[in-house]
């Protein structure tokens, strides 16, 4: 790679890292149970510099809350398998040091006191990282302003709809400011409004701050509104590394063209109209039309003479592939 | 006639199924049950030992001893507290799922706790029969073992009050866990049906050995329908003649609870649904 | 260079531990009501076992030479220690739910010994019933015992040890209760025989029981050192037979090898699961 000039200092080193669970299955009939062991990860590298935004992607089972909970210092990894630096630091050797300087939020689960408001909670996790005072007010303010958490901070945790509560969640995740942040699943749940309020404090927390965040989430909405890079991982190995566009590539991603027509079409004439040609019809569904194309293949323009050439149109679209099917159609390609 | 059952048949079957799955619970409850009984039972031989006054006792110490291994055996039976599970269920507003369905309420739950329980006590009983019977004779605690039945017919006459008590003990397990419709706190009430139950069914202090008051206070309560006894059974203090007697009071006091707790639901329920709006 | 670095540490500890305390005791304020049901029925609870110890004096009217009041002065000191104890540990309690739930991972991610921040999680005032009646059984006993005696200073500095030493040792029970969680998830109902059981024991004087009881509680689960030895020598029972004087002064100092054991059992724990990964 090339370490150039203007390479961002590392903030994660991940080199050939395994951990394997060792599970005890009780044979059916016998009391003896078997052990078998499931690799969570499988010799994982690789490196993300200060001040990125990363989302960690991969299907359930894949490894990514393991990475997590081994970069976090929850867990250790294998023996003598790989070494790992996150912050200068190895995360398992001195917990307490470690989770001083990094923030985590766990989308499902809460790191506020149920029956006290929010703010309690703030100051006493406030006081447990062990925050200056005349640094907390300020911090404190900060946060309360950019997630505009001033209509429910004195009310109690249980009380408060979902999207305030992962609001608080964040702001506790970060009231010591640390240079690293783990989100995990954090708009899982919620609505629209949320969820880009969510977004849109996670970029200016990135900016503001130079806070490098990684990301895990099975919500491509948020991948593709934050994420400049993406880590894909399967069966604990990295399978794809590199920018959202890069991923399309990688995929093969499709375009579509959305055709409304001034009326309903025969369907059987409709696919001999396209039949042999760059473009594929995907769907017909009273006058809409769907058709694909590979934008390797045939340049758009090209593309949308051919899809008008004949028809009647009232209204046209041209879309990208949905991230979903993407990231579905890499994890079949790659038998995960 | 089949379909009618059907529910409540497949309301035991299903929490007796999902009762075995905590074999290693009970196995772990069995020890703890071993080892206060041991405790209980030299804490019996001391008194015994202390005692200096020249009136006979109401029951002898093998007596006693053995009344405190009965209260081991069964302990699962005695119901010191409301059915979690559906205490669960009214906690979490789930309940209304049961609400829905053409069923009996009261009946089903009612079934649901009386399979729970069966299974709990099956799982404990032979266990710490086969500890405080058969084991501890052979050593140097024989004092304190678990004497045999005194008669076949008490035998007879413990096992089936101690079947007819298990409905006793369901419904008032049904009735302890219907307090959590009045959302004060479970915990409290639980621990006060606790401390009442287990004291007036005999589990603190063996029943024969109290006079006065108490003792009439305790003849007043069923408690003592789904544990005293029965043991007393068992110990031989009653025999087959005092059977009709207790199986009478058992099913007054059993017609007695679950007409009242199935008032008392259709209560809670109707301000529970106006309550949930 | 490190010692002061160590003590700012441990005053932060002590720092947090009261901070979170507080909170705690302010959250369940908030429930007043059910708070004072709950106080009101573990003072039931407990009323009907000494009830219980009432009605057998009645019957046998002694106790292995020991009178009433003898032993309502034992069961107070043993359950004031007990309860303390139960209020502490509610966090050990909830290891269980804590590890099924991963919420456990989240006290891992912040910068707290996990056992100090379990310990905050809740000082249980409904679970300090309890107190207020061994508080009550104790002082009816000192007064009839002729509280002079009892409570001379010699005395009441003893007492407080094995109160104290009492606390620590049914703690530490919690705790190792807690860190068989990390192997089991579900929790260990077999401990109950301990902690549970070791209170029950410890409420009755030991000489009561046969050898191998009094071996357990005496050397390996040491309530019995920490509590019954101290007041017998306040009351001038005489102990258990074969003890030297000293043993019954030294008794509360069983408890520390003991929590010590207890912390290790915990850390291995820890250890076991942070490699295991739950």
């Amino acid at each position: 790679m090339d370490e150039g000039l203007y390479s961002r200092p590392t903030m994660i080193q991940v080199e050939q890292l395994s951990k394997t669970y060792t599970v005890l299955k009780k044979k059916k009939g016998s009391l003896r149970r078997d052990r078998e062991y499931i690799k969570a990860l499988d010799h994982l590298s690789f490196t993300i510099g200060r001040g990125e935004i990363c989302g960690y992607i991969g299907p359930n089972g894949a490894g990514k809350s393991t990475t997590i909970k081994i970069l976090s210092g929850i867990l250790h990894p294998d023996r003598n398998a790989g070494s790992c630096l996150v912050n200068g630091r190895v995360p398992w050797k001195n917990r307490l040091a470690h989770v001083r300087e990094i923030g985590v939020v766990f989308g499902q689960r809460t790191q506020l006191w149920w029956d006290l408001p929010a703010s309690d909670s703030f100051e006493l996790l406030a006081d447990m990282y062990q925050v200056p005072s005349g640094q907390r007010k300020e911090r404190i303010n900060r946060l309360k302003d950019e997630l505009e958490l001033h209509s429910f901070l004195h009310m109690p945790v249980r009380q408060m709809s979902l999207g305030q509560r992962m609001r608080c969640e964040l702001s506790a995740a970060l009231i010591h400011n640390p240079p690293l942040l783990f989100l995990d699943e954090p708009t899982i749940g919620l609505d629209a409004p949320s969820k880009i309020a969510l977004r849109n404090f996670i970029r200016w927390l990135n900016r503001e701050y130079g806070t490098t965040i990684i990301l895990t989430t099975h919500d491509m909405d948020d991948i593709e509104a934050l994420a400049g890079r993406v880590l894909l991982i399967g069966k604990g190995r990295l399978l794809f590394d590199g920018s959202m566009q890069a991923l399309r590539r990688e995929a093969g991603a499709e375009k579509r063209i959305v055709l409304d027509l001034a009326s309903e079409p025969d369907p059987h004439s409709m696919r001999e109209l396209f039949r042999g040609t760059e473009l594929r019809l995907l769907e017909q569904n009273k006058q809409r039309l769907t058709l694909a194309f590979n934008p390797e293949r045939l340049a758009a323009t090209e593309a949308l003479k051919m899809a008008i050439g004949n028809l009647q149109v009232a209204d046209l679209a041209v879309e990208g592939q949905p991230v979903e099917e993407l990231i579905a159609a890499l994890y079949s390609r790659h038998n995960i | 006639m089949k379909k009618f059952w059907q529910p409540y048949l497949a309301a035991f079957r299903g929490r007796a199924k999902a009762s075995l799955q905590y074999r290693s619970a009970a196995l772990a409850g069995m020890f703890t049950q071993f080892f206060f009984g041991l405790i209980l039972t030299m804490v019996m031989e001391a008194w015994y030992q202390s005692y200096t006054g020249s009136a006979p006792l109401p029951l002898s110490l093998h007596q006693a001893a053995s009344y405190i291994w009965l209260g081991q055996m069964v302990f699962a039976l005695i119901p010191w507290r409301g059915d979690p599970e559906l205490q669960n269920l009214v906690r979490s507003g789930e309940v209304g799922r049961d609400l829905v369905r053409p069923v009996h309420i009261f009946s089903l739950w009612f079934i649901r706790s009386l399979a729970w329980r069966y299974v709990s006590v099956v799982l404990r009983f032979l266990p710490i029969l086969i500890f405080s019977a058969l084991i501890l004779p052979h050593t140097a605690l024989r004092s304190i073992a678990l004497m045999p039945p005194a008669s076949t017919a008490g035998l007879f006459g413990f096992l089936v009050l101690l079947s007819t008590g298990s409905l006793l003990s369901a419904a008032i397990s049904v009735l302890i866990s219907c307090f959590q419709f009045r959302q004060i706190s479970a915990v409290g009430m639980n621990a006060i049906a606790a401390a009442i139950i287990s004291f007036f069914s005999g589990q603190i202090v063996p029943l024969p050995l109290i006079s006065g008051p108490v003792e009439l206070i305790y003849r007043l309560l069923p408690f003592r329908y789904m544990a005293d006894v029965p043991y007393r059974f068992w110990l031989g203090s009653l025999t087959l003649a005092d059977l009709p007697a207790a199986l009478t009071a058992q099913f007054l006091w059993l017609a007695i609870l679950l007409v009242g707790g199935h008032f008392y639901v259709n209560i809670q329920l109707r301000q529970v649904t106006i309550a949930g709006g | 260079m490190k010692e002061p670095e160590a003590r700012n540490q441990l005053s932060h500890y002590i720092f947090m531990y009261r901070r979170m305390a507080a909170l705690s005791i302010r959250s369940q304020w908030r429930y007043r009501k059910s708070l004072l049901l709950s106080i009101a029925a573990q003072f039931l609870i407990i009323g009907v076992e000494f009830l219980g110890l009432f009605l057998l004096f009645q019957r046998f009217n002694n106790f292995q030479g020991w009178t009433l009041p003898q032993m309502a002065f034992l069961y107070g000191t043993v359950n004031i220690a007990f309860a303390i104890a139960d209020a502490l540990a509610y966090g050990f309690d909830q290891m269980g739910p804590l590890l099924k739930t991963g919420n456990f991972d989240r006290l891992l991610v912040r910068p707290l010994p996990a056992v100090l921040q379990l310990l905050g999680m809740e000082i249980t005032i409904r679970r300090s019933g309890r107190i207020f009646l061994g508080l009550a059984t104790f002082s009816w006993a000192a007064w009839r015992l002729g509280a002079a005696t009892v409570l001379a200073p010699a005395s009441l500095l003893l007492l407080a040890l094995a109160m104290l030493a009492g606390v620590l040792v049914f703690l530490s029970l919690f705790l190792v209760q807690a860190a068989f969680t990390f192997v089991t998830i579900e929790g260990l109902e077999f401990m109950n025989a301990f902690t549970y059981g070791g209170q029950q024991t410890a409420s009755y004087p030991l000489s009561a029981y046969r050898k191998f009881m009094q071996v357990l509680f005496v050397a390996f689960i040491p309530i019995g050192s920490c509590i019954y030895l101290p007041v017998c020598l306040v009351l001038q029972k005489s102990g258990l037979p074969g003890l030297p004087d000293w043993a019954h002064v030294a008794g509360p100092l069983a408890a520390l090898p003991f929590m010590a054991a207890a912390l290790l059992a915990w850390r291995s724990g820890q250890r076991w699961y942070s490699s295991s990964g739950g």
